[in-house]
């Protein structure tokens, strides 16, 4: 739908909640891709991220009615997210997070494979995109939660503490100590 | 590395961020978008669209407050022009003397009858369904009010007025409507006058019609026969509120003093909407002609309405006061 390309996120989430439903679809395909690799980094596995996933955009059409544009629609979008992996830490016996230390997950395996099948990547450039994700794996749920809400979702400091639920000074800290470590990890590759 | 670290160390990095733009590809399997989809759409149109404003909202509880209240003000208002003996507290019957005033006779301010609602009596147990008795033309009503049943004016002979006037003959079990037929002309004699024209001539026409029939029909309305047929008849739509007046009179007045009155018609309002002195003279003239039981109803009805009315030695002996 050409028309709804030119809408706005805020915009079309108004239609949809209008009834609308091509709206939605093209809110889905701007927003799925982000999502679903926010889910997939934050919970480590593909079968979880997908339920997770499944339910947010569910929850998101459940509550269409009640939608009022108060924020960036993102914000709303991943604060939504948030609150859902919340409760899925809470419902795992340790708490929080699943370690990505793992490299036989299935999400890096898929990651290498796509690597592998695309020749315009060298082969030092796809080991520093595997080694990336393996920092971004290690990271503490937090930091590594602000990390992804700026690189999938473009969110400012503001937004991620929006979204987070947490004080932009905290949001702010997060978002630090993930890129530090993260610039100290890719530093071998300097 | 001087390009990787800048400023406060929030700043989105360009080399990282190429960098995990390239590892990181992963998109939802297509089976699960279309689910998402096809769930979305189903929610749109699972359930009618409702598109309320948040002004709607916020005076949606506020609005139907007051809608409530309208419509129980309206009910009330509503119920208390046309029964208001349902809202009436017990204790809110009106006396004798109180239906007195309001037959106040000719002296009275007719525009005040015409706006006054009597109030109730009697229990609605004894209702005026059997009065058959028209509401004052003059007092401009509505027309709203019960269906009565309809009673023919009796035959008897006499002034236009008198057949106006007339009640009719019950059967041999009265009944307390019937009963209150009866006492009616006596306690409210002006409501009686008072028929409208259409009534009048309904009375006319039965009373010619009874004429040619039977030519000894003025002496069986003499005796108070009854007159079965005629319940529903000639009377029309009656004002709720001279109906409730004529069977609150019909209540105050005793069976036992609105029995005889109701054996001849032509005797009922004997001078009813005559000055007291030549009310008097009637009765008197009643009982020169041996007419004692209709003269002793009509000075019957005359001492309810002037009590305080010195009444002639002549008269005062014959009745016995």
């Amino acid at each position: 739908m050409p028309a709804d390309q030119s809408r706005s996120d805020e915009e079309l989430m108004e239609r949809y909640r209008d009834g609308d439903a091509g709206a939605f679809d093209a809110l889905y395909g701007r927003h799925k891709g982000g999502l679903f690799r926010y889910m997939l980094r934050q919970c480590g596995r593909r079968s979880i991220a997908e339920e997770l996933f499944q339910e947010v955009w569910l929850n998101l059409t459940r509550a269409r009615r009640t939608y009022t544009v108060q924020a960036k629609f993102t914000t709303y979008l991943y604060r939504l997210a948030h609150n859902r992996l919340i409760d899925h830490y809470r419902s795992q016996a340790g708490g929080v997070p699943v370690s990505f230390e793992d490299d036989d997950s299935p999400a890096l395996e898929s990651i290498a494979g796509e690597r592998r099948d695309d020749p315009a990547l060298s082969a030092d450039h796809r080991q520093q995109a595997a080694r990336l994700l393996q920092l971004i794996g290690a990271l503490p749920e937090a930091q590594r939660e602000a990390f992804l809400l700026q690189q999938e979702s473009d969110m400012s400091v503001e937004d991620i503490a929006r979204a987070t639920g947490v004080s932009r000074e905290t949001a702010k800290s997060r978002l630090r100590y993930a890129i530090a470590k993260l610039r100290e990890g890719m530093q071998e590759f300097q | 590395m001087s390009e990787i670290f800048r400023d406060d160390g929030t700043e989105r990095d360009a080399r990282l961020a190429a960098l995990y733009r390239t590892a990181a590809r992963e998109e939802p399997p297509p089976a699960l978008d279309d689910a998402i989809r096809a769930a979305a759409r189903r929610e749109v149109g699972s359930r009618p669209q409702r598109v309320s404003s948040p002004f709607i909202r916020s005076w949606r509880v506020p609005l139907s407050i007051a809608a409530v209240m309208v419509l129980t003000v309206s009910l009330v208002t509503v119920m208390r022009e046309e029964a208001p003996e349902i809202l009436s507290p017990p204790g809110g019957v009106r006396t004798v003397g109180e239906a007195d005033q309001m037959r106040a006779g000719p002296a009275a301010d007719a525009g005040e009858r015409a706006t006054a609602i009597p109030k109730p009596l009697v229990p609605p147990a004894p209702r005026p369904d059997s009065v058959g008795l028209k509401p004052p033309a003059q007092t401009g009503s509505s027309g709203l009010g019960l269906r009565e049943n309809r009673v023919s004016p009796d035959p008897a002979p006499g002034s236009r007025k008198d057949m106006a006037v007339a009640g009719r003959m019950e059967t041999d079990a009265p009944t307390a409507p019937a009963l209150a037929k009866r006492a009616l002309p006596q306690a409210f004699p002006e409501a009686v006058d008072m028929r409208d024209d259409k009534g009048v001539v309904a009375a006319e026409k039965r009373r010619q019609s009874a004429k040619e029939e039977s030519p000894a029909s003025p002496a069986r309305a003499a005796e108070g026969k009854v007159n079965s047929k005629s319940d529903s008849v000639s009377a029309d739509i009656v004002p709720r509120e001279s109906s409730r007046a004529r069977v609150a009179a019909a209540a105050a007045v005793p069976p036992s003093a609105s029995a005889p009155a109701s054996r001849n018609s032509d005797t009922l309002q004997p001078g009813t909407d005559l000055p007291p002195d030549k009310w008097l003279e009637r009765i008197e003239d009643l009982r020169r002609q041996g007419r004692l039981e209709e003269a002793k109803t009509s000075l019957g009805v005359f001492r309810k309405r002037y009590p305080d009315y010195e009444l002639p030695a002549a008269l005062k002996a014959w009745a016995g006061l």
